[in-house]
């Protein structure tokens, strides 16, 4: 082969590649002036629509960094929000578009906000975010009780788009109570599950109008919904798995006064077993968890008896916030914490409700560090009980 | 009488008058008439190149030997001498430094080297300085250059071939090897490709360069270019061949490799440990010096679903009113970058300081101040410049800064698919390449796994007893093995 013909093969070969990149790619330009970043969406449903509300970023209210300005010497808000109504969710999308100058970016959305009443019809909606390639699956869904275009636009004082910041609000949660971490794949991946429900963050406007964490939301594939506030966030998170460095007030009698003792859990796991062995299956709650005693005063001296019956007070305490967690689940209808996955998995297919009936006992085994039982401060005696002796 | 074509007249006279004719107008030339009791005859020079007192000497040497010997022959001085035949040669001689000597009535002329070019002394090198490690360069004479290699290579196996290249203005280009080293055919190679120059004049060694490159369209140096004695000593030694040119004081040195490139002299003057990460600092300051710019414009233009959110948002408020496209913008400042470092270099040390100053400082302020680049976009091209400058070689700095310009043309038309396609281009150039036989690429593509003892890491000294594979020397092992020598048992203090 002459070089002449091998030169021409190779002229030939790099223009059909340079072709085959300019089709494949070249029409995706989109400088990033010409961007609409988007954040957060919140999702309303009002009579016979769906409300969508656009948390956009809007760069000037950054700041200029090579100037020095910031934020709030300039008196905007580091982001904007943009609402439309249309009869579904993809028409409001399309209303939003409508609106703005430049084309929507949908690649940084961190966030979908649902209020209650958006996950009464929640099928078209989950239906249309899955199918939606822009955005990721790593967004957070979250509830919340009122308005979801409300806790977007009210929020104030915030340098950072509120859609980041509930987000990183909710990722802290989660870092302690590992169910709150409600990430689309998590949520869609649980409602497809045989109990068909999904635990999600709830947020909602504090006082002082800056987002914070209600408590947990499940929601059931039918679009039933059930906020458990952050009393009882702490049941419901044992249940659903691990929990890192939570502290917990444990009631506490001690010479026929009634006080608290605070633990602080380091780490706890809870995980189901299913035994098959009877006629009926039965579920037992394997929950352990290691922690330490951070405030407690003894009137006497810590001996083995003493230590045994903090135990036993620890483990009475888990065991009641379990349980009272099971009977609310039982009572609002909602296999919160997956019995019947549970049962799936050992080959066991429940009728429906029977989760509701099935035997469960507690295998609990709190440890106990003693690392911080000998410390005392000077107002511990001011201190004992938890100052609520009675 | 007459000069009959080139040859030499009969009268000295007739023969300074021919050589004056062929150089005029000179006015720097000088003639001289000479006699002794039996001869006469005529000194011509060119003032500058000639060293006056010393002719003086040697012309008033040859009155007096001429006179009490009473021979026909003109004695020789205790200075080189070469007989020429020619007008030409004469000519060749004068316009060389050299006295030419005539004498009446006979065939050839004396050229007595008297020569007192002028050069500068042996200095730091500038180009490719070190902390440790010898500290002298080459200079513009090619005879002292020689002396500095035999200074540190005193081995009798070190062989200096010369050749002349230059058809108007003769340039004298040495070849130096390791004989029993160097592999026979790329000392061939070498000789052929010097033979077959065709220059009018040579000024400096890199013009020999593009004559003898085996790639003739390629930024990727394929020889080595070095001013320091010990880099050359070390190449030869590694059976590698160095070639320099009277007036250049550069040398360059064949086959080189990319990953040598990338190394330093002082890689070897350290302790090995400190090698390593340096080493690898250049290779990732190479590749981020060409793909930094591109990378940033795809990340902006087509693949911000990359960025972290948070660094995002502040991109997109450095951007906020940027008049131009991001591309523009990158290809904007990389030129500006260009212009103020070819500025720096060709100013003046003390000017061109302050113009790099003034010009990253105040104009690339002045620049985001105004709104006409992002503050993200000159520490990016700042950082691209910066990167450039870790890397060892001149030749692979100019290769980067040149090859940055079509990645960022990719990235905006094509996004980091582009940078991705033209990447895998470049590649498969580079392994196409050759230096003199030896893959570009050599050791790591082909693989030559105890070669690699030498490229991203410097393995201790005690570990590299053989010459580069690469290369093919014909003594692979740098100290001969002694079969019956055992390795000492190692000293242990015993109290």
């Amino acid at each position: 082969m002459t070089r002449r013909v091998l030169l021409r093969k190779r002229r030939r070969a790099i223009s059909a590649t340079l072709l085959c990149a300019a089709l494949a790619t070249g029409c995706d330009y989109n400088d990033i002036d010409h961007l609409y970043i988007a954040t957060g969406i919140g999702v309303d449903r009002e009579e016979h629509s769906v409300r969508l509300s656009m948390d956009l970023i809007q760069p000037g209210g950054a700041g200029n960094p090579a100037t020095g300005e910031n934020s709030n010497s300039q008196g905007n808000a580091p982001d904007w929000i943009v609402s439309a109504d249309a009869p579904t969710f993809e028409e409001a999308m399309s209303g939003l578009q409508a609106k703005l100058s430049h084309s929507l970016y949908l690649q940084h959305n961190a966030l979908v906000l649902f209020s209650e009443d958006a996950l009464r019809d929640f099928s078209p909606i989950a239906d249309a975010l899955e199918r939606d390639r822009q955005l990721r699956r790593s967004q957070l869904w979250v509830v919340t009780p009122t308005s979801a275009e409300s806790v977007l636009r009210e929020s104030t004082g915030q340098s950072e788009p509120i859609s980041l910041v509930i987000r990183d609000l909710v990722d802290e949660a989660s870092r302690r109570e590992a169910c709150l971490a409600s990430d689309e794949l998590h949520v869609v991946k649980a409602l497809l599950r045989p109990s068909g429900v999904a635990p999600l963050a709830a947020i909602e406007e504090g006082p002082d109008g800056s987002p914070e964490v209600k408590g947990l939301a499940y929601l059931r594939r039918d679009g039933k919904l059930d906020i458990v506030d952050r009393a009882r966030l702490l049941d419901n998170a044992w249940w659903l798995g691990r929990t890192l460095d939570v502290r917990e007030a444990v009631p506490w009698t001690e010479g026929g006064h009634q006080g608290v003792m605070g633990v602080h859990w380091l780490r706890t796991s809870t995980r189901l077993v299913v035994d098959t062995s009877g006629r009926s299956p039965k579920v037992r709650v394997v929950w352990r968890g290691t922690g330490e005693i951070e405030r407690w005063q003894a009137s006497e001296k810590m001996s083995a008896h003493t230590f045994a019956a903090l135990e036993h007070a620890i483990r009475e305490d888990v065991k009641h916030r379990l349980a009272e967690a099971l009977d609310h689940a039982r009572a609002v209808d909602m296999d919160a914490f997956g019995l019947t996955n549970a049962c799936a998995e050992k080959g066991i297919q429940l009728r429906e409700g029977a989760w509701k009936r099935l035997q469960v006992e507690y295998d609990i085994e709190p440890h106990i560090v003693h690392g911080q039982l000998a410390s005392t401060t000077p107002f511990a005696q001011e201190a004992r009980g938890g100052g609520g002796s009675s | 009488m007459s000069v009959q074509k080139d040859d030499m007249a009969r009268r000295a006279v007739d023969v300074a008058s021919e050589i004056a004719k062929r150089l005029e107008p000179c006015p720097d030339l000088r003639v001289q008439p000479w006699s002794t009791q039996r001869d006469t005859g005529v000194a011509v020079w060119l003032e500058g190149l000639v060293d006056a007192d010393k002719l003086q000497e040697a012309l008033l040497a040859l009155c007096d030997a001429g006179s009490a010997r009473g021979r026909r022959e003109i004695p020789r001085p205790g200075v080189a001498t070469e007989e020429v035949g020619t007008i030409s040669a004469a000519v060749r001689a004068v316009l060389d430094g050299c006295a030419v000597i005539a004498r009446d009535g006979a065939s050839s002329a004396q050229a007595w080297r008297l020569d007192r070019v002028p050069a500068r002394s042996v200095d730091r090198s500038e180009n490719e300085p070190t902390l440790h490690g010898p500290q002298e360069a080459f200079i513009e004479s090619l005879s002292v250059n020689l002396a500095m290699v035999r200074k540190r290579l005193k081995s009798p196996r070190l062989k200096i071939e010369t050749f002349t290249v230059g058809e108007t203005s003769p340039c004298e280009i040495a070849i130096l090897y390791e004989e029993g080293v160097v592999k026979s055919d790329l000392l061939r190679e070498v000789r052929r490709r010097i033979a077959q120059i065709r220059v009018d004049y040579v000024a400096d060694i890199n013009e020999v360069r593009e004559f003898i490159n085996d790639p003739r369209f390629s930024v990727f140096p394929t020889t080595e270019e070095t001013e320091r004695p010990d880099r050359v000593v070390a190449g030869l030694m590694e059976g590698r061949v160095a070639m320099m040119a009277d007036g250049s004081p550069t040398c360059l040195m064949v086959p080189v490799t990319f990953a040598m490139n990338l190394s330093s002299p002082e890689d070897y003057y350290m302790h090995y440990s400190l090698a390593l990460p340096l080493r690898l600092l250049r290779h990732l300051m190479f590749w981020g010096s060409v793909l930094l710019p591109a990378l940033y414009v795809a990340l902006l233009t087509y693949n911000q679903d990359l960025l972290p959110t948070p660094l995002l948002v502040s991109v997109a408020a450095q951007h906020s009113g940027i008049p131009f496209p991001t591309v523009i913008e990158a290809l904007g400042m990389m030129v500006a970058f260009e212009a103020l470092r070819e500025a720096g270099t060709r100013l003046p040390r003390a000017v061109g300081q302050s113009v790099s100053i003034v010009g990253t400082l105040v104009i690339g302020d002045a620049a985001v101040r105004a709104g006409l680049v992002s503050p993200g976009m000159v520490i990016i091209v700042s950082a691209t410049g910066v990167a450039s400058f870790t890397l060892p070689a001149l030749g692979l700095v100019q290769a980067a800064r040149l090859l940055q310009f079509p990645f960022v043309l990719a990235a905006g038309l094509f996004g980091l698919y582009g940078v991705l396609m033209l990447g895998i281009a470049l590649l498969g150039r580079m392994a196409s390449l050759r230096s003199f036989g030896v893959p570009y690429l050599a050791p790591i593509a082909p693989t030559f796994i105890r070669d690699m003892k030498d490229v991203i890491i410097r393995a201790p000294w005690w570990m590299m007893q053989g010459r580069p594979r690469q290369f093919e020397p014909v003594e692979h092992d740098r100290v001969p093995k002694h079969p019956a020598r055992k390795r000492a048992p190692r000293w242990r203090w015993r109290p």
